[in-house]
């Protein structure tokens, strides 16, 4: 059944994605292995993999992003490849080539390519030179303020500083005048060194409202690649995405042909392999421009994915493993309309403040053409120590506007009691007539923060019975608070967080939010 | 067990509702809204209330037709200790006017209605400050206090930086909910901290 001459593929991460992976490998055949911190003891990842090895420890530094402690479980575990999933060490060249000296596959694309990219302004001179539009600015690491004042005097301002190794909305600048250039290059170089360990800093045109749309890619070792079309990340909040479309209702079907083209261009110029990200900063759908290249599968992969038809974690495994693309770029076609969802748990009315804790109750929705993507179930409790986010809705539909409907309609069926999450955001974005027209930048959720505060208050829209109703809730949700009644099998049962809250005193159990055990 | 309920959006009067004291898993009982009357069923298992009108209040529970279902994600509440007063968030899919019910959020304040005493607010510690709804500032978060900017006695404007507590790699600046003096800080740096412990106390910055 497996053509893949992989055995035994270990996963380098947790949560959702190791989840999502480990589900391809059991499709493949092939046997999977899963790391695991002391905070992810319980975690479903483990659960579902065939063999698990324990990292010591909690935080992150000593766990998932321990290169060491990875490689001893390579070793231990006999592991002949290693899939990265995304954020911790799946950009970290190092870790690429740890992984080849421990004499296992990495799943991505080669070192070379992820320290070439890496480099945000040798990445920004590749495309320049291939003819992929650049956002016009400073091709090298700028040393005073003088010199970014040339600049200026070509593009004008505003500018924005980055730090060249820089990610993540991180150890950026923007200058909108002479008089701050020279403190904010100093701010920018300090911030740099003290992130990303290099001090680099280059400038370029600050675009002030863009779109941000990137291009998925796949290629193979043997010189075949495709581009599988745009998502449109635009739905951002401090640089994080909230929401992922495709396709992209900024783009027409030949502006979408033109950039996946370029993307496929730049991606070759890189000699890039496997599946990677080419990100774009849109002015207008004329004004597109390269911002950064991502070498590792996304968050937002399954929507593309579910307008493709293409499974991209099993090709990022096949492709690693030697094989060609199955497929050539005509085969690829763009089939109706998909929308990703990213529930946090976070509370968006108190500005999205993380809010780790117990799930005593849990349910997905379902129907067709809705995929949820979670390393949840009934019970967890969602640790405090990695990324808030815990699912992924994803929906699709002939068109958006029927997207739309159906994910208004799977959030009413989900059910995440005892934290909050940002599906009540998703529930307010998705009565704002601009993100219904498609009509919103990265700079939306910032601008129309009041309008969302309001809705984060509560709109009650069916009158008195609505009202009541409303309140019968709130009435029922204290009255739990003062009247613990008999113990359910949940609590009789118990966790090991449910004993704890309950070996503390009766006061600070009290203190805790507590949730109605449903 | 009558309980007075505000909803935090504008315009929002204060109701109060009647429920009785015990109820029984998805068995009906009468609820009263401000006078009007409501047979409802509540399924803690189902996460789910059924609720209905009683046009006849000589009619049995089990007569009455037209019942609005009300499926509910989430509802979480806030009380702290020697407050009388709990903040309860919702999120469910209330009864439309018109086509299907979409989910919706809502926040509300509650507490036990005794007749005759009007809505307070504030906690233990006297008397809150002007503009200061609690004197007792509490963590939101589960999370660790990555640095403390304020000392005590220190008098801080609204919105000014209080500390810093970092939980799931993000870093949450806590400021000042309004013109206060810093009575005393009740964590230290690098502190494990739970959602509801107790960070600092305030007073009015003027005697």
């Amino acid at each position: 059944m497996a053509t893949s001459r992989f055995k035994r593929v270990l996963v380098a991460n947790r949560g959702e994605i190791a989840v999502r992976v480990i589900r391809c490998l059991k499709e493949l055949g092939i046997q999977s292995v899963a790391v695991y911190s002391d905070a992810d003891e319980s975690s479903m990842h483990i659960r579902l993999a065939d063999i698990a090895f324990r990292l010591p420890g909690r935080v992150s530094a000593e766990t998932y992003l321990n290169i060491p402690a990875i490689v001893r479980a390579i070793k231990a575990t006999g592991a002949d490849a290693v899939h990265p999933g995304y954020g911790f060490l799946s950009e970290n060249a190092d870790f690429a080539e740890a992984v080849a000296a421990a004499g296992a596959r990495f799943i991505g694309p080669t070192p070379e390519s992820m320290r070439l990219m890496g480099d945000k302004i040798a990445a920004k001179n590749l495309m320049k030179k291939t003819g992929v539009p650049v956002v016009p600015g400073s091709d090298h690491p700028m040393e005073s303020a003088d010199e970014i004042k040339a600049i200026a005097g070509q593009t004008g301002y505003p500018l924005i500083l980055k730090a060249a190794a820089g990610g993540g909305g991180r150890g950026m600048r923007v200058v909108r005048r002479d008089e701050d250039l020279g403190p904010a290059l100093d701010a920018c170089q300090r911030e740099a060194l003290a992130w990303f360990g290099n001090p680099a800093v280059f400038c370029e045109r600050y675009i002030e409202r863009p779109r941000h749309i990137e291009i998925q890619v796949l290629f193979d070792e043997h010189g075949n690649g495709v581009h599988l079309f745009e998502r449109d990340c635009s739905v951002q909040r401090r640089h994080q995405k909230l929401v992922e479309e495709s396709p992209s209702p900024f783009l027409d079907q030949s502006q979408r042909e033109k950039l996946g083209e370029t993307a496929v261009k730049a991606a070759r110029a890189a000699g890039y392999t496997n599946a990677g990200t080419i990100e774009f900063i849109c002015e207008s759908p004329e004004k597109i421009y390269f911002m950064e290249m991502n070498t590792r599968i996304q968050v937002e992969h399954p929507v593309t994915e579910t307008v493709t038809g293409v499974d991209l974690i099993r090709q990022q495994i096949l492709v690693a493993s030697g094989e060609k693309l199955p497929f050539s770029q005509k085969d690829i076609v763009l089939r109706g309309c998909a929308m990703e969802l990213r529930i946090n748990a976070e509370d968006p009315a108190r500005g999205f403040a993380p809010a780790p804790g117990r799930v005593p109750q849990l349910v997905f929705p379902a129907g067709g053409n809705i995929r949820v993507d979670s390393h949840m179930y009934p019970g967890y409790t969602i640790p405090s120590e990695y990324d808030s986010m815990v699912a992924k809705l994803i929906v699709s539909a002939p068109t958006r506007a029927e997207v739309i409907a159906r994910v208004q309609r799977a959030l009413g069926e989900m059910q995440i009691a005892g934290v909050p999450t940002t599906a009540k955001f998703h529930e307010a974005l998705l009565r704002h007539p601009a993100f219904l027209r498609g009509d919103v930048t990265t700079r939306f959720i910032e601008e129309e923060q009041g309008w969302f505060d309001a809705m984060f208050a509560g709109s009650v829209e069916g009158g008195q019975i609505a009202e009541d109703a409303a309140a019968i809730l709130a009435a029922l949700a204290f009255r739990a608070t003062t009247n613990t009644g008999p113990a359910t099998p949940e609590t009789a049962r118990g966790t090991r967080a449910h004993d704890e809250a309950t070996t503390r005193s009766r006061w600070a159990d009290a203190a805790r939010l507590e949730s109605m055990r449903r | 067990m009558k309980i007075q309920i505000i909803a935090e959006r504008k315009g929002a009067k204060p109701v109060v509702v009647d429920v009785p004291d015990d109820i029984t898993d998805s068995a009906p009982f009468h609820v009263d809204v401000d006078g009007r009357k409501y047979v409802a069923r509540w399924s803690q298992r189902a996460s789910s209330l059924v609720i209905s009108p009683v046009t006849d209040p000589a009619r049995e529970p089990s007569d009455n037709p037209a019942e609005y279902s009300i499926p509910v994600r989430s509802m979480r509440t806030t009380r702290f200790p020697g407050e009388s007063e709990a903040t309860c968030d919702i999120e469910c899919v209330l009864p439309a006017g018109s086509g299907p019910g979409r989910a919706t959020t809502l926040r509300a304040s509650a507490q036990r209605f005794i007749p005759g005493l009007s809505h307070t607010t504030g906690g233990p510690g006297g008397r809150p400050a002007k503009g200061m709804r609690n004197p007792v500032l509490r963590s939101q978060i589960t999370g660790k206090v990555l640095n403390i900017q304020v000392a005590e006695g220190a008098i801080v404007d609204e919105g000014a930086p209080l500390l810093v507590i970092e939980a799931m790699k993000m870093e949450n600046r806590i400021v000042a909910p309004a013109k206060v003096r810093i009575a005393a800080i009740k964590v230290k740096q690098g502190a494990n901290v739970s959602a509801g412990d107790e960070l600092m106390r305030f007073e009015a910055a003027e005697a």
